[in-house]
């Protein structure tokens, strides 16, 4: 029947269908469609369905879900984690089994303990959360809520969450974190740690940057730098900021309203100066403007935006402060300013 | 020095406490694949039992249970299986269980034979749409690959060929082989593709 089609004719045929086939090949399934009625249905129900899984790819119905994996991802975690326990009972029962059951268990066990050795030392055992030109919003295993910026990465074990709750950070970071006293939330960083027990704030700690920054939005939170014995508290409002040049945590009031304008992307200007402008912009968007010298720094600025990109933004200023300016990539560069 | 302190530590605490840690650290390698997998289907797989259960928040909690069910007897499975296929297969069988208990019988007396005939037709279409994408997402992994770089990327057989690092003759093989399985995958559907307007 149609089935004992060979391979060499399905490939030929398939190839037909994709457009693969030679002109002599061409001809070669033509004659062979010739040849019976059977040969052509064969080659119709294979083209329908060369068509019909194209028609499906081009749907991709589950692209339109709204699915947020992280969230999906931490629910089976939980689920997982309930039912355990059940074998540590078993070894327990095996207790009064013989002697050569020990000897042997604990050969085993020697054995096993080699490998699990050189997978201690050889594996991180660490979840990660990796981003790349995106952001991404991780729930962790406590509830608490981390918004991760560009570039940036946060690590933790196993074992966050039971006794501490504690995680690595490099780059940047919005946490808001669930309220838990007895387990404190400690945040390392490459020099600076940050302690709280629930509260939500800005961690700014990219390797590149010289300074570390941890802007408070509710709460109080502890930031220091474990090696020089230097920690300040910080209340809603605050700032602290650890200058990785000269070893100094100092604490001030925070003057920047868009510290968080990476997540929320909104951005407000209330007579900033042009140079102050260009750096939120800068923190936002990811990109590096740059101000030639005769640029006027008396330039201000007062205006809101709510995720607005780049370009959006750019127009505008461009409108009101008759700015000039020239994109090259990732560089942006203001040659001149009307104000 | 701190790999030598972890050894020595190690070493003496030979006990049953052991066993659990190297279940532990086993089970975090585990967990990692097992995250790559989820990551990549869940959706997917969301999309696909929508087409049986017709409502996300069913659909989401039926694939979570899969993927509870899986990874309890992930340790069992051999080495090769196909996960993809395995837990597609998964997914069609819960939800066509669900569907069945759910079933709500409609009396079509009262309705005239071309609509009845119309709603038939609809049925099968969306039938033939699951049967696609199972037939696709139950073929072997290297197979699937091509056809889908093919079907879905347009690509043709020399840019997958040096695309996965394989031979022309090797995608060619994968292609045909992709076709024809799905052919006799949708084999009982084959008199109503000829007269079925696709949308």
């Amino acid at each position: 029947m149609i089935d004992d089609k060979n391979d060499s004719v399905k490939e030929l045929l398939t190839r037909h269908l994709a457009g693969e086939t030679s002109v002599e090949e061409a001809e070669q399934v033509n004659a062979w469609l010739d040849q019976k009625p059977e040969n052509e249905q064969y080659y119709n129900e294979l083209r329908k369905v060369f068509d019909l899984s194209q028609q499906h790819y081009a749907r991709e119905s589950h692209q339109h879900l709204d699915i947020n994996i992280d969230a999906e991802w931490n629910q089976f975690i939980n689920q997982i984690g309930k039912p355990e326990g059940k074998s540590i009972t078993m070894s327990a029962r095996k207790k009064q089994s013989s002697v050569w059951y020990r000897v042997a268990a604990a050969a085993i066990i020697l054995i096993l303990s080699g490998f699990a050795l050189s997978y201690f030392l050889n594996r991180e055992t660490n979840i990660q959360y990796q981003t790349a030109d995106n952001k991404q919003d991780v729930v962790l295993p406590d509830g608490s809520h981390v918004t991760l910026n560009r570039y940036s990465k946060l690590a933790l074990t196993s074992s966050f969450g039971k006794e501490k709750r504690t995680l690595t950070l490099t780059g940047e970071g919005f946490f808001d974190v669930a309220h838990d006293k007895s387990k404190p939330f400690i945040i390392n960083t490459t020099n600076a740690r940050v302690e709280v027990v629930g509260t939500s704030f800005n961690v700014r700690a990219y390797d590149s940057l010289e300074k570390v920054e941890v802007t408070v939005q509710t709460g109080i939170v502890k930031f220091g730098v474990p090696q020089l014995n230097q920690e300040v508290k910080l209340v809603a409002g605050e700032k602290g900021v650890y200058t990785k040049e000269n070893s100094n945590v100092t604490s001030k009031v925070n003057d920047d309203a868009n510290f968080i304008s990476w997540n929320t992307q909104k951005i407000v200007f209330n007579e900033n100066t042009l140079q102050s402008v260009i750096e939120t912009l800068n923190k936002t968007y990811h990109v590096n403007i740059v101000l030639s010298a005769d640029v006027p720094a008396s330039c201000v600025v007062t205006v809101t935006f709510d995720h607005q990109s780049l370009d959006a933004v750019l127009h505008v200023l461009e409108s009101t402060l008759n700015l000039k300016y020239t994109v090259n990539g990732n560089r942006i560069e203001i040659t001149s300013a009307g104000c | 020095m701190p790999i030598y302190k972890t050894d020595i530590k190690f070493l003496i605490s030979l006990s049953f406490a052991s066993i659990k840690r190297l279940a532990t650290t086993l089970k975090n390698t585990k967990l990692q694949t097992y995250e790559t997998l989820f990551r990549e289907l869940f959706k997917p797989l969301c999309g696909f039992a929508m087409k049986y259960v017709r409502d996300l928040d069913e659909a989401k909690s039926l694939v979570h249970e899969v993927f509870i069910v899986v990874w309890e007897k992930f340790d069992s499975l051999p080495a090769d299986t196909n996960y993809r296929s395995y837990l597609y297969t998964a997914v069609r069988n819960r939800s066509l269980n669900y569907v069945r208990d759910k079933k709500k019988h409609v009396i079509l007396e009262h309705v005239p034979e071309e609509k009845a005939m119309e709603i038939n037709t609809a049925l099968e279409a969306n039938e033939l749409e699951r049967e696609i994408e199972f037939g696709i997402q139950s073929l072997p992994e290297k197979c699937r690959m091509v056809f889908e770089l093919n079907r879905s990327e347009g690509l043709k057989y020399g840019q997958i060929a040096e695309k996965m690092g394989i031979s022309v003759k090797t995608v060619e093989a994968q292609m045909s082989k992709a076709l024809s399985v799905l052919r006799e995958h949708l084999r009982e559907f084959m008199s109503l593709l000829f007269f079925m307007f696709w949308p």
